[in-house]
Order: C-alpha cells, then sequence, then structure tokens
C-alpha cells in the first residue's frame, strides 16, 4: 500500500496553478498491492485511493490538457494490465473518467459503491480476461459458398466481368445471399468452438462481427486455475479447423469486458 | 508493461500480442465501470470513443461489398471439381486483392487525433445525480 509519500512528491511536481483531478484506472481490493513504480498517464505515479473494503486506482492529470490521445490509451492499458499481471484483482473503469479530488472518490465512488463494488471484485477473483476471435480465410469461405449455392453460383457468373450498371440488381442480390450464407456460417463456427470452450468459463460476452473477416469475438472470463486446460483445447480446436478458419487468442488482460460496462 | 503469455511456437493457436492502437482500442471501448457524467470530469473528446465502431448494417452497400468481394475470387468454373486450397495458391500467387474493405473502416481514426476541442469545464461539485448509469 502506498500512502502520502506519493502524494507529496506528486503535488511537488506539478505547476501549482494547473487545475487537476484523479484519472480513475479501477476499482481494486482495499489490501491491494500494487506493482513497483507503477507510472499512468503522464507518467504520473499511481496510487490507491482506500475506502472499507475496496479502492481506486488513480494518477494526478492535469485537466486542461489534450485528451484521449493514443499515449493515454496505451497508459491506461498498461496500468491494468499490469496490475492484473501482478495477480491483482482489477475492475477497470471506463476510460477517460476524472474526478476532482480525493473527497469525490471516496464520498461519490466508492462510499455509495462499495458492496458492488466487493460483490462485483468478489467474482473476479482470481480470474483474467481472455479475447478469443475466430478469423476466416475469406477466399475459403466465399468459395465454399459459391459451391455450395447454385443462386450464388448462377449470379456470379452472370455478374461478373459485368459494367456495375449493367447488372446491378443481380449484384445486390448476390451480395445479399451472400452475406446471409456468410452470417449462417459465423453462427454455427461461433457455436461450434464456444460449445467447446464454454464449460471452461466463468462468464463470456460475444461481441457482434462485420464484415467477412471474423467468425466471432469472444471475451472470455477465466480463472487462473483454467487457462491452460483451455489453451490446450483451442490449440486442438485451431489445428482441426485451420486454414478456413483461424483461431486468435489475446491476454489475458484485466477483465474490461466483465467490470459492468455498457 | 503489457503481460507477456507464453507464446507456442508452431501451433496453430495464433497468439497475436496486442501492438497498435486499433489493437488497445479495441480491449478497452466502451469498457468498464461507467461513472455517471454528472460525477465525471471527462477528459475533453472522450466521447469519441463511445461511437461504435462496430456497426454493420445491412444495406445495399454492404451487399455491394459482399457481390464485389465474391465476384472477385478466381475460382474455376464449377464442376472443375479442383480443392479450394488450389484456387487459394492462385489467389496468392496472383496477389489478388485479398483484403475487403471491411464496413467498419472509419470509425477507429476519431480517436487518434484528440484535437477535439470542445472544452468541457468541471461540473459543479456537489451534484445530486451520480454514479453508474449502468450496471
Amino acid at each position: 500500500m502506498r500512502g502520502g509519500v506519493d502524494m507529496a512528491l506528486d503535488e511537488a511536481d506539478l505547476p501549482v496553478d494547473l487545475d487537476t483531478g484523479w484519472f480513475v484506472y479501477g476499482v481494486t481490493d482495499a489490501d491491494a498491492t500494487l506493482p513497483d513504480g507503477l507510472a499512468g498517464i503522464d507518467e504520473e505515479p499511481v496510487r490507491l485511493v482506500v475506502h472499507g473494503r475496496v479502492a481506486v486506482l488513480v494518477s494526478r492529470i492535469v485537466l486542461d490538457r489534450p485528451p484521449g490521445r493514443g499515449a493515454d490509451l496505451f497508459a491506461y492499458h498498461g496500468v491494468l494490465d499490469a496490475v492484473a499481471a501482478e495477480d491483482v484483482t482489477v475492475a477497470p473503469v471506463r476510460f477517460g473518467s476524472v474526478l476532482a479530488d480525493e473527497q469525490e472518490l471516496v464520498e461519490d465512488l466508492l462510499a455509495p459503491e462499495e458492496d458492488y463494488f466487493a460483490e462485483l471484485l468478489g467474482g473476479l477473483q482470481g480470474r483474467k480476461e481472455l479475447l478469443l476471435q475466430g478469423v476466416y480465410e475469406q477466399e475459403l469461405l466465399l468459395g465454399e459458398i459459391v459451391a455450395t449455392d447454385p443462386e450464388v453460383a448462377d449470379l456470379r457468373s452472370r455478374t461478373r466481368g459485368v459494367p456495375e450498371e449493367v447488372a446491378y440488381s443481380e449484384r445486390v442480390r448476390l451480395g445479399e445471399l451472400v452475406a446471409r450464407a456468410v452470417e449462417e456460417r459465423q453462427a454455427a463456427d461461433a457455436a461450434y468452438v464456444l460449445d467447446e470452450v464454454v464449460p471452461l468459463t466463468d462468464d463470456l460476452v460475444e461481441r457482434p462481427v462485420a464484415g467477412l473477416e471474423r467468425a466471432f469475438d469472444v471475451a472470455l472470463l477465466v480463472h487462473d486455475s483454467r487457462r491452460e486446460e483451455l489453451e490446450e483445447r483451442l490449440e486442438r480446436l485451431a489445428e482441426e479447423l485451420h486454414p478456413r478458419l483461424r483461431l486468435q487468442l489475446r491476454g489475458p488482460t484485466a477483465p474490461y469486458d466483465f467490470a459492468g460496462g455498457a | 508493461m503489457t503481460m507477456q503469455s507464453h507464446r507456442r511456437s508452431g501451433g496453430y493457436l495464433e497468439r497475436p500480442a496486442p501492438s497498435g492502437l486499433a489493437d488497445v482500442i479495441e480491449v478497452i471501448l466502451d469498457k468498464g465501470i461507467v461513472i455517471d457524467a454528472y460525477v465525471r470530469v471527462s477528459l475533453v473528446g472522450i466521447e469519441l470513443l463511445t461511437i461504435d465502431a462496430r456497426i454493420v448494417i445491412a444495406s445495399v452497400d454492404t451487399y455491394l461489398r459482399f457481390a464485389e468481394a465474391t465476384n472477385r475470387l478466381d475460382l474455376l468454373e464449377q464442376g472443375g471439381g479442383k480443392p479450394l486450397d488450389e484456387f487459394i495458391g492462385n489467389m496468392q500467387e496472383s496477389g489478388a486483392g485479398r483484403k475487403v474493405k471491411g464496413a467498419v473502416s472509419g470509425a477507429k481514426k476519431a480517436i487518434t487525433g484528440g484535437d477535439d476541442d470542445e472544452d468541457e469545464k468541471r461540473p459543479a461539485k456537489k451534484s445530486s445525480s451520480r454514479r453508474r448509469s449502468t450496471a
């Protein structure tokens, strides 16, 4: 736990006439230990403000500054993942949240939500997020659709190499059929993979997929004790499904998708 | 600073490390506990983040893109009975357009600029309504 020392350094470093606030990274347990020298946005030291059983991870931020730069996103992401990597349970707060002072952090955030945060953290304890995506080899996917749907094949032969305005309605119809066929395959492939994955996860968020590239995009909340088994299972699935469908696994990361966001 | 995950070489499961800004945005976009806007002193321009970068609308434009992608395929005519692997080989050799422009390329650019200059000031400090707007 870090106390007043950071504060003192922190305030000494900042020009006194600048309006500053506290950038909020996430919520954690009151007895959490942060990695040494953890620095956040603008390299400001990250510290804990504790209330009851819970605490927030914050760092000083000058309010009159260009907002939301790429470097800020990297810093936010880096802080949360560094904390999670130390097996500290952390529930991310949405990027861009700044409170005016310590009193607000306690009175407006921690005190009224202590029970909620404690319960949320309890459900996240010992768990991390993994991101799993299925990525199609497009030519194989489209080739498969052309080969299995006679109407698609017919429309394709009638619209291919023809100026756009000539076969416009056929072209739209072709695209509609292909889009529908892609959606069917996305649903079927997602179901196939997730059936294998779900028993090893505590929670799962499916994100919408767009276009032709991805079959599915899911965030998984996985207990540390089951991660290895999950990875082995995914490796077997990846071998089975390639090259038509490639499996990509990112993480572990802090549980961004399981912290009660919209 | 980011977590290292062991990467098995030669495996089929791909383990891409998040590297670019787009990757990070994809991980954190619209995520996390929401602190009510009345309490929060938002960083200016952050609302850009809430642009939904994942819209798919079944529009004529989308259909035309799908049709175009299908027609760009270099398949042999039906009945040729060639395995698909061979078609792929052809595609790669000819260097034909392998990527179909997604329906959703634009929105993610918004965040990099940070040049939105609307200047939100701190709201009245003791606002009566507060906290998470969604659970």
